[in-house]
C-alpha cells in the first residue's frame, strides 16, 4: 500500500518540483500584473542612506527622483536600473512630498517639508528657487506650526495647490509667486488630506484629486476649490493620486489600523475611478449597487508603501514609509 | 506519504523561487462575538489558488486542519484561528477570534457608577446587550470611565449558578486607555448579604509599554457555585498611568463594552 502510494503521489511531486523552476509570482489583476523586485535598487546604505522613503518621480530624462527624510540625503536620483545617479539636499528634515513641473520646458521639483512647514520649489540639481511658507494671512490658520503640508498639484496656469495632510486639511492654492489665492477642503471635508493631484484626464476639464486618507476615499474637487464628487475606497489608507493616461495609481499605506500595521498594498483605479487591479490585496469586487467591497492585504509584498511611480513602459517603482529603511523596489508590468 | 509529497509541493517552490513573499491573514468575520444559542463564522481570502486551513478546537492551523470551504455555526464558546496558504507564497501568519457563549441574561440591571459623558453609549444597558465594541471608543458599543470603580449590579427572576464571569475591557496605551486593576465579584439570594464569589487581580509584572491597542480583552474569572438572583461586579480601575506614560500621574480610562455570564 505504501509504495502504490507512493508511486501514485510522484507525478504530484513531479509537478511539484517543474513549479519550483518558475520564476516569481505574477501579482495583480485584469490587465495591470506585475512581478514584484524588491532588489531592484543597488544602493548602498552606508554611502546613501534612507529612513523612510517618501514619494518618487521621474524627469525627462528617464531619471527616478524620489525623498527620504535622511538628512544626509534628502533627494536620492536612481536610473532605471536601480543604480543612484545623484544624491543631494541636506535640509529637509521633513522631506515628504515630490512633484516634477515642466515649466515651459524648465524642469522643476516640488519638495513639501512638513517639519519646516514649507513647501520648497528647486531645479533638478537641488538649488532653491522659490519658498511656499505658511498661509499667515488666511483666517483658518494662527501659527506656522499648524500648517504640516504633505503634498502638491500644479496647476494649468502654475499655481500651486498645496495639501496640508499633517496640518489642518486644508488645501491652500499659491499663485506661482507664493501669494494665497485660496483656502478649501478643512476638516469637515477632509480627514488626513495626504494627497493631491491636478486630474487632466478629462481633455479641457482639468480638476483636482485629493486623498481623505483615514476615510479611505477620494475627492475630486474643481479649481476654484468646490467639492464635486466622492470616490468611496474602503480598506485602502490612500498616499496620494498618481494619474497616468487614463488611470489612477496609488500607493495605500495600510488596509486596516493602526498606522504600523503592516497592511499595504498598490491600487489602480479605470478611466470611470473604478478599482481595476489591487496587486497584493484581494481581487477588487463590487456589488450589485456598485459599492466596492473592502479592500485587504493578501500578500505581504510590502509593508508600508507609500508612493508608486509608472515608467513609460508602466512598470511600476514603488517607495515605502516606515518599512525597515528598504529602498524602492520595482514592479514590472507583465502582459 | 501524501502529506510529505503536499509539503514538498508546497515547500520546494518556495526555496528555488527568488523572494518567496509571505501571505497575510485572512478575513474572520462573526456575526456576534457574544451570542446566546449560536454564532456564523465566516472567513475571507481573496486570492486565486489560495485555501484556508482552521481549527475551533483550540488548537492552531497546520497541514492536518480542516480546509475553510464555508460560512461555520457554533454552539458553544470557541476560539477560531485561521491561516491562509497558497502554492506560491509561504504561509501567512494566524488570525484569531473568540466567541463567548452567554449562558444567563439579567432581567434587570443597575448601573451604579455614572459613564463618562463622552463615552455613555446606551447606559447599563450597552454592558448587557451582547453588542461587541470595535476600534471607534464613541460608537456607543463602548462605555468609558474615569478613575471611579465601575459597580453593576444585575437581577435575576430565576436563581442562577454562574460559572463564569468575563468582562470585556479595551486596551490603547496611547488613548491612556488601560486594563482593569482588578475586578471583584458579589452574589447574594433573596435577603441574603452579599457574599464574594469571585475575585481576578491584574498581575503588576507585565509592562504594557509599546503594546498594541486591542478591543477584545476578555477578563475572565471562575466563580464560587452557589445559587444566587442577584450579583454585584465591581471592576477597579488602572489608577494612575506609569511613569513612562506621557499622561504619568494622569488617571487612565477604562473602558468595557460587555459582561456576560456563563
Amino acid at each position: 500500500m505504501k509504495r502504490r502510494a507512493f508511486l501514485k503521489g510522484v507525478p504530484v511531486l513531479g509537478a511539484g518540483m517543474l513549479a519550483g523552476f518558475k520564476r516569481d509570482p505574477v501579482i495583480g489583476h485584469g490587465a495591470f500584473r506585475y512581478r514584484i523586485n524588491l532588489r531592484w535598487c543597488h544602493a548602498n546604505s552606508a554611502t546613501h542612506p534612507v529612513k523612510n522613503c517618501h514619494e518618487m518621480v521621474m524627469d525627462k530624462a528617464g531619471r527616478i527622483f524620489m525623498t527620504t527624510d535622511d538628512t544626509r540625503n534628502n533627494i536620492l536620483v536612481f536610473n532605471k536600473d536601480g543604480d543612484i545617479v545623484d544624491a543631494w539636499g541636506h535640509d529637509y528634515p521633513g522631506a515628504h512630498g515630490l512633484t516634477y513641473h515642466d515649466e515651459n520646458g524648465t524642469e522643476m521639483l516640488y519638495i513639501t517639508d512638513y517639519e519646516r512647514n514649507q513647501v520648497i520649489k528647486t531645479t533638478l540639481s537641488g538649488r532653491v528657487v522659490r519658498t511656499f511658507g505658511w498661509p499667515e494671512d488666511a483666517r483658518e490658520y494662527t501659527q506656522k506650526t499648524e500648517f504640516r503640508p504633505t503634498e502638491t498639484a500644479i496647476g494649468p496656469n502654475g499655481d500651486v495647490f498645496v495639501a496640508d495632510g499633517y496640518g489642518r486639511d486644508f488645501i491652500i492654492q499659491y499663485d506661482p509667486e507664493g501669494k494665497v489665492k485660496n483656502v478649501f477642503g478643512g476638516p469637515l471635508l477632509l480627514k488626513n488630506a495626504h494627497g493631491i493631484a491636478l486630474d487632466t484626464r478629462v481633455p479641457d476639464k482639468p480638476v483636482l484629486l485629493v486623498t481623505s486618507r483615514a476615510e479611505n476615499k477620494l475627492k475630486r474637487f474643481s479649481l476654484q476649490g468646490a467639492w464635486l464628487e466622492t470616490i468611496p475606497l474602503p480598506g485602502a489608507y490612500i498616499c496620494r493620486p498618481v494619474i497616468k493616461g487614463p488611470n489612477v495609481y496609488f500607493a495605500v499605506l495600510i488596509s486596516q489600523l493602526p498606522w504600523d500595521s503592516g497592511t499595504g498594498f498598490i491600487c489602480i483605479l479605470d478611466e470611470n475611478n473604478r478599482v481595476v487591479s489591487a496587486p497584493c490585496a484581494n481581487t477588487p469586487r463590487y456589488d450589485a449597487s456598485g459599492m466596492l467591497q473592502p479592500l485587504y492585504q493578501t500578500i505581504q509584498a510590502f509593508r508600508h508603501p507609500h508612493d508608486v511611480l509608472a515608467d513609460t513602459e508602466d512598470n511600476l517603482y514603488v517607495a515605502q514609509w516606515n518599512s525597515g529603511g528598504v529602498y524602492p523596489a520595482r514592479m514590472e508590468r507583465v502582459y | 506519504m501524501r502529506k510529505l509529497i503536499l509539503f514538498l509541493y508546497l515547500t520546494i517552490p518556495l526555496y528555488v523561487a527568488g523572494q518567496p513573499f509571505r501571505l497575510a491573514a485572512p478575513q474572520i468575520s462573526v456575526d456576534s462575538v457574544f451570542f446566546l444559542n449560536q454564532a456564523k463564522i465566516s472567513l475571507g481570502f481573496d486570492l486565486d489558488s489560495a485555501f484556508i486551513l482552521y481549527t475551533i478546537n483550540g488548537g492552531y492551523p497546520d497541514s492536518r486542519s480542516p480546509m475553510y470551504e464555508k460560512s461555520l455555526t457554533i454552539r458553544e464558546s470557541a476560539v477560531i484561528r485561521a491561516k491562509a496558504n497558497h502554492p506560491d507564497y509561504l504561509p501567512g501568519p494566524f488570525v484569531e477570534q473568540e466567541l463567548l457563549q452567554v449562558r444567563y441574561r439579567p432581567d434587570s440591571t443597575w448601573l451604579r457608577t455614572t459613564p463618562d459623558s463622552l463615552y455613555a453609549g446606551k447606559g447599563n444597558a450597552t454592558l448587557f446587550d451582547l453588542q461587541k465594541g470595535g476600534q471607534d471608543v464613541k460608537s456607543g458599543a463602548w462605555l468609558g470611565f474615569r478613575a471611579d470603580t465601575v459597580v453593576a449590579e444585575v437581577f435575576f427572576k430565576k436563581k442562577v449558578k454562574c460559572k463564569t464571569l468575563v468582562v470585556s475591557t479595551l486596551l490603547d496605551v496611547n488613548a491612556w486607555i488601560f486594563p482593569p486593576a482588578g475586578i471583584e465579584v458579589l452574589g447574594a439570594s433573596g435577603n441574603d448579604p452579599w457574599f464574594y464569589i469571585g475575585v481576578w487581580t491584574a498581575r503588576t509584572d507585565i509592562d504594557l509599554r509599546g503594546s498594541t491597542s486591542d478591543y477584545t480583552q476578555f477578563r475572565k474569572m471562575h466563580l464560587f457555585p452557589m445559587e444566587v438572583d442577584r450579583i454585584q461586579v465591581r471592576v477597579r480601575p488602572f489608577g494612575p498611568l506609569p511613569a513612562w506614560h506621557s499622561g504619568s500621574g494622569q488617571p487612565a480610562w477604562l473602558f468595557i463594552d460587555e459582561i456576560a455570564f456563563q
